[in-house]
């Protein structure tokens, strides 16, 4: 009975232990969150009015980075790290810590606030962000950074170098780069407010529609394109193909708004749900 | 003699001929050496002769004749004089703000004339060049995209587009940018434009599209910087494909 009564207790100060790991910060009168950082982030919508940050947990740790060295030790590790840094507070040339040892600055600008990561990606695992469903959203993970995200009716700008950008249940309007990490977007429905544009150098793009979206597509690639929508080619002129590169305009459910989507040379997957 | 506020007032009678002798030559001398009254008395003409071109209304005779009747009678009852200067006065205070009212309405219309006409197009080009300074990366590639209706005459779109080309921060409107250019790149100022993204530009999706876009229009200038790209160690792999392959269609 006793032993029970200690597990008990130890899950609930665990519970709470990892609560109070969460940096929460009220988003009162802004419109767009711009996020820069260098580790891989994952984003997810919520019904309040502020913005939540909490650090990767560590079984998420194994599935994402594997081999980079971080053992079960972790929880020990920063403990110790605790009572080394009792009395000291970290300082940082990109900026003042503005989230209580997150280790990120936040910075208002008119109804933009601007969220900077302070620490470098050797020390980052992942962060989790969570923001409210209509907040429109700007992410750049820099060089190394990935980025998931889901459940937003919002704007979404994202730019990465080398990750991979996964989205899920969003609207539009996008606009997402990344220059050597794949694409994957899943929209619920498609915003007809402004063009959707997707572009990566070497990768491939994965997008998938409803069935009845209205829009005017144009896809390039060198790569191929594939697809089970009816895509009307236009008829061929008899100008000759340019370079071997596939450039289809076309428009779906009799064209609506812009959707680009481009590939240097990667394929272009475009899917009809 | 009488004094410049009162000769405004009597300007309206003046220009009507309906003062005296003595009066009107008063005013004459007066506005010998009086601009304000010149200019005001130029206006109540101008505005005599809008009223004059309206056409009255003719009331029918038989209703003349009644009212000369009933004023025979009150004349005969009541023999007080008419105070006729009055009557002009206050007549001439109506007028006066009636002109005013017509001066602020007829300048009004005709600004709306004028814009609807000849600034719809500049009011257009406003909104777009506005449009492309948007904070959303999306609403500044729907800005390019509608460039599309605009001539190579139109410089200030073109300069717009050449300034997205270098400066705005998002790869997708950069790219947008440069590819909106390809359309006037009959113009010497656009290519030369496009050789320098070349030889700036490190997003290798853009280096890409601006080596498509050169080799394209056949800009044999765009030799040099390709050939720097080409032997720059930190220029990717699959750019260096697109230069191999682009190259000798300019040689």
């Amino acid at each position: 009975m006793r032993t029970i009564l200690v597990i008990a207790l130890s899950f609930i100060a665990l519970t709470i232990h990892a609560q109070s790991k969460k940096f929460t910060y009220s988003l009162q009168g802004i419109t767009t969150v711009k996020i820069d950082t260098d580790t891989k982030i994952k984003i997810e919508s919520n019904t309040s009015k502020e913005l939540s940050i909490s650090e990767f947990s560590n079984h998420h740790d194994d599935e994402y980075c594997g081999s980079c060295g971080h053992d079960q030790d972790e929880h020990s590790h920063s403990k110790k790290l605790e009572d080394k840094t009792k009395g000291l507070t970290a300082i940082y040339p990109g900026g003042k810590d503005d989230t209580n040892g997150f280790g990120l600055a936040i910075d208002k600008e008119g109804k933009t606030l601007i969220v900077t990561d302070l620490k470098s990606h050797m020390q980052r695992h992942g962060l989790s962000i969570s923001l409210p469903k209509s907040m429109n959203i700007v992410v750049d993970t820099g060089n190394l950074g990935a980025l998931e995200i889901a459940g937003f009716t919002s704007e979404v700008e994202a730019k990465t170098n080398t990750g991979t950008i996964v989205m899920k249940d969003v609207t539009g309007p996008i606009t997402a780069h990344s220059n050597t990490g794949n694409i994957t977007i899943e929209f619920s429905k498609v915003s007809q407010a402004s063009p959707i544009t997707v572009s990566t150098s070497v990768s491939e793009i994965d997008v998938t529609l409803p069935e009845s979206t209205k829009a005017n597509l144009k896809l390039n690639t060198r790569g191929t394109v594939y697809t089970n929508f009816d895509i009307e080619m236009p008829k061929k002129d008899n100008l000759k193909a340019v370079r071997g590169s596939q450039n289809i305009v076309s428009t779906l459910n009799n064209g609506g708004v812009q959707i680009k989507l481009k590939s240097s040379l990667g394929n272009i997957y475009l899917r009809r749900k | 003699m009488m004094e410049c506020r009162e000769i405004k007032d009597r300007l309206m009678a003046y220009a009507m001929d309906e003062i005296s002798e003595e009066e009107k030559q008063q005013i004459d001398h007066h506005i010998e050496s009086c601009k304000g009254c010149v200019q005001e008395l130029e206006e109540t003409i101008a505005f005599l002769n809008v009223l004059n071109t309206v056409k009255e209304e003719q009331p029918s005779t038989q209703l003349k004749e009644n009212f000369e009747a009933l004023l025979e009678d009150e004349i005969n009852k009541e023999e007080r004089p008419v105070l006729r200067l009055s009557f002009t006065r206050e007549w001439t205070t109506f007028v006066k703000v009636a002109a005013s009212i017509l001066v602020v309405l007829g300048s009004f219309f005709l600004g709306k004339v004028s814009n609807t006409n000849a600034s719809n197009q500049q009011q257009q080009q406003k909104i777009l060049l506005a449009l492309l300074e948007n904070q959303s990366a999306s609403k500044r590639i729907l800005a390019i995209s509608k460039t599309n209706s605009y001539s190579i005459k139109d410089t200030r779109i073109i300069d717009a587009l050449i300034n997205k080309m270098f400066v705005d921060k998002n790869v997708n409107v950069r790219l947008a940018a440069a590819e909106a250019l390809a359309k006037f790149s009959s113009l010497e100022k656009v290519r030369d434009a496009l050789l320098k993204a070349l030889e700036i530009e490190n997003e290798p999706s853009i280096q890409i599209e601006l080596i498509q876009i050169l080799a394209e229009i056949q800009e044999k200038r765009a030799l040099t910087p390709m050939q720097k790209l080409l032997d720059n160690e930190e220029t990717p792999n699959y750019v260096k494909q697109e230069l191999a392959y682009s190259m000798p269609n300019l040689i």
